[in-house]
């Protein structure tokens, strides 16, 4: 009885349903965790599983983010410590940051996307990641390669935007 | 083509992706659109966008001019540039960057702090300028008013560099040897303020000047490395390796000095302290094979305990170990990603990063090579964009130095 364990599925906005350990997802997502403690009571003695709606994120976008979840998440992964120092090449220290930069390597909509289901989700670890790779999109670049790559309008008068480049001039 | 979704995020959002950019592309951002400007300007974005820079340490790097064989002062410009490495695991060649470039003859580096570089002006013996190089402004600290016929260049000693948060001034301890008075000089006033402090020497209570040591900032205290106390042993008994310490304390609320309980190690004057995370760490240099790192447990209490025993940072590097005295002020120890206890220690013979945590160590090769012209400096600096009264925008012209920014 105790061995079996537990799963949830989430039904994307498209109506995908989705697999996951509920100690995975729980550990991984304030938000779900908080729609599992709601539901457990009605389900306490049913064999039934439960399915919990994600409306505000599309299959392709759950999907990635579940994937990101079992890496991260699953406490199988927990490394325990050495006694003595070990050394190390530079990228030794955290496995799964390949994986985490593998992970943000996509087109800006999709980026967005993962941004936002992160924070709809309360993972704060992909919301730490997903926002941090779009700070990394924006750095370095030319004000106008910004508003092109990020689709924004310009909104500043003309007499704004030459005050603005005045006081920063040697930012830019 | 659609426009991506960007503009949809909520404006905390936008603010959380745009907290994690570095000074420069903070400026940059604001002049994207008026929405942006609005995020980045704000003094709470300001401050939490100080919080989070990461720690660097500040590598000098000599460029020599190829063009003078003649080194005789006056017939080259040989030039200093100011490079920041990041203190963090996964720390490369990469993320080292450029900060500010200028000739080498100008400018001394005494102090960094709250992402603000104390300068002493070479041309003028006593003159200060504060530089902030994330924003590009400049602040002058007013001189002491000069007794003759004292030779101008062992007029004053300083001794810390230090923000002083009620204020919000940055403020410069200095001593000046005649008449043995000390003063305080501050961003906010004009005239420097003597304080009463006659009865400190600094000889006898063991603390250095900022040429020699930056004294560690934690809730309005300024600490010193600790010495040996008075009475102690200086070469511990056999089997005996424990002795007390010292350490000076400067109150800048109360602008007093005292004493406390420093780590009990025999060789205190190869100990480096600094901050992680809000609590007080020594690390000691004394040893051949090891560096202890000693944290400061309970601070009223001055209880310290030797958490750490790491490899020292010259074990692997094959320009050998440096001598004693070389080991521990001049040294580099200080931590960065608070959360993840990542602390970087040794100097361009050695540079380490250890993962406090999993207990991991990594060699900084690109630095520690002398062919480089590289050499690690004891200073810290975390990039700071908050507005400053004080601090304004001035040219190389103005300032009569050829400046080069990054």
């Amino acid at each position: 009885m105790a061995s079996e364990k537990k799963v949830v599925f989430l039904r994307s906005s498209d109506g995908e349903a989705f697999e996951v350990s509920e100690e995975v997802i729980s550990a991984a997502s304030v938000t779900i965790k908080g729609m599992i403690d709601e539901e457990s009571p009605s389900r306490a003695d049913t064999a039934a599983t439960t399915t919990l709606a994600i409306p505000n994120v599309t299959a392709a976008t759950l999907s990635r983010v579940l994937h990101y979840v079992n890496k991260h998440f699953d406490a199988a992964a927990v490394v325990g410590r050495p006694d003595d120092y070990i050394f190390c090449a530079p990228g030794d220290e955290h496995p799964l940051a390949r994986f985490d930069d593998d992970f943000v390597d996509v087109d800006n909509d999709t980026l967005i996307d993962l941004v936002h289901a992160a924070e709809y989700l309360h993972i704060k670890k992909l919301f730490d990641l997903t926002c941090k790779a779009v700070a990394d999109k924006l750095k370095g670049r030319t004000i106008d390669q910004i508003r092109e790559t990020f689709g924004i309008v310009n909104d500043y008068t003309v007499e704004e935007e030459v005050e603005v480049y005045r006081e920063n001039s040697w930012a830019f | 083509m659609e426009a991506t979704s960007i503009s949809h995020l909520s404006s905390d959002t936008i603010t959380d992706i745009l907290l994690r950019l570095p000074a420069k592309s903070i400026l940059c951002a604001g002049a994207v659109c008026t929405a942006w400007r609005r995020i980045t300007t704000n003094t709470s974005f300001r401050a939490e966008h100080a919080r989070l820079q990461p720690a660097n340490v500040v590598l000098y790097t000599y460029q020599f001019s190829p063009r003078c064989i003649d080194r005789r002062p006056g017939y080259y410009e040989d030039e200093l540039a100011l490079d920041l490495l990041p203190i963090s695991s996964d720390s490369d060649e990469a993320a080292r960057r450029r900060l500010i470039r200028y000739p080498m003859e100008t400018f001394l580096l005494l102090a960094s702090c709250n992402g603000v570089l104390l300068f002493q002006f070479q041309k003028s013996w006593g003159n200060f300028l504060l530089c902030n190089p994330a924003m590009g402004q400049w602040a002058e600290l007013s001189p002491l008013p000069p007794i003759r016929p004292e030779p101008a260049k062992v007029m004053i000693d300083e001794y810390a560099f230090y923000y002083h948060e009620p204020s919000g001034e940055y403020r410069l301890l200095l001593r000046r040897l005649r008449g043995r008075s000390w003063f305080i000089l501050s961003t906010g006033t004009t005239e420097p303020r003597e304080v009463n402090l006659c009865a400190w020497l600094p000889e006898t209570m063991g603390i250095t000047t900022l040429l020699r040591t930056t004294p560690v900032a934690l809730q309005g205290r300024l600490h010193w490395p600790p010495r040996q106390a008075a009475g102690a042993p200086v070469v511990a008994a056999a089997g005996e390796s424990e002795t007390a310490t010292t350490m000076v304390v400067f109150d800048t609320l109360s602008e007093t000095f005292h004493l406390m309980a420093g780590p009990p190690t025999a060789t205190a004057y190869q100990t480096k302290v600094f901050d992680l995370a809000g609590q007080l760490v020594a690390a000691d240099f004394g040893g051949e094979e090891h560096v202890d790192l000693w944290f400061l447990e309970d601070y009223n209490a001055g209880k310290w305990e030797r958490r750490h025993r790491a490899p020292t940072p010259w074990h692997t590097g094959t320009l050998g170990v440096p001598e004693p005295e070389w080991r521990g002020p001049n040294s580099v120890a200080a931590a960065g990603d608070d959360r993840e206890g990542i602390v970087m220690l040794g100097n361009h013979l050695g540079l380490l990063v250890y993962n406090l945590r999993t207990r991991t160590a990594r060699a900084v090769d690109s630095v520690a090579a002398s062919e480089h012209n590289i050499v690690v400096s004891r200073h810290v600096f975390r990039e700071n964009l908050k507005q400053h009264p004080s601090f304004a925008a001035r040219s190389a012209a103005e300032l009569g130095v050829n400046i080069f920014w990054y």
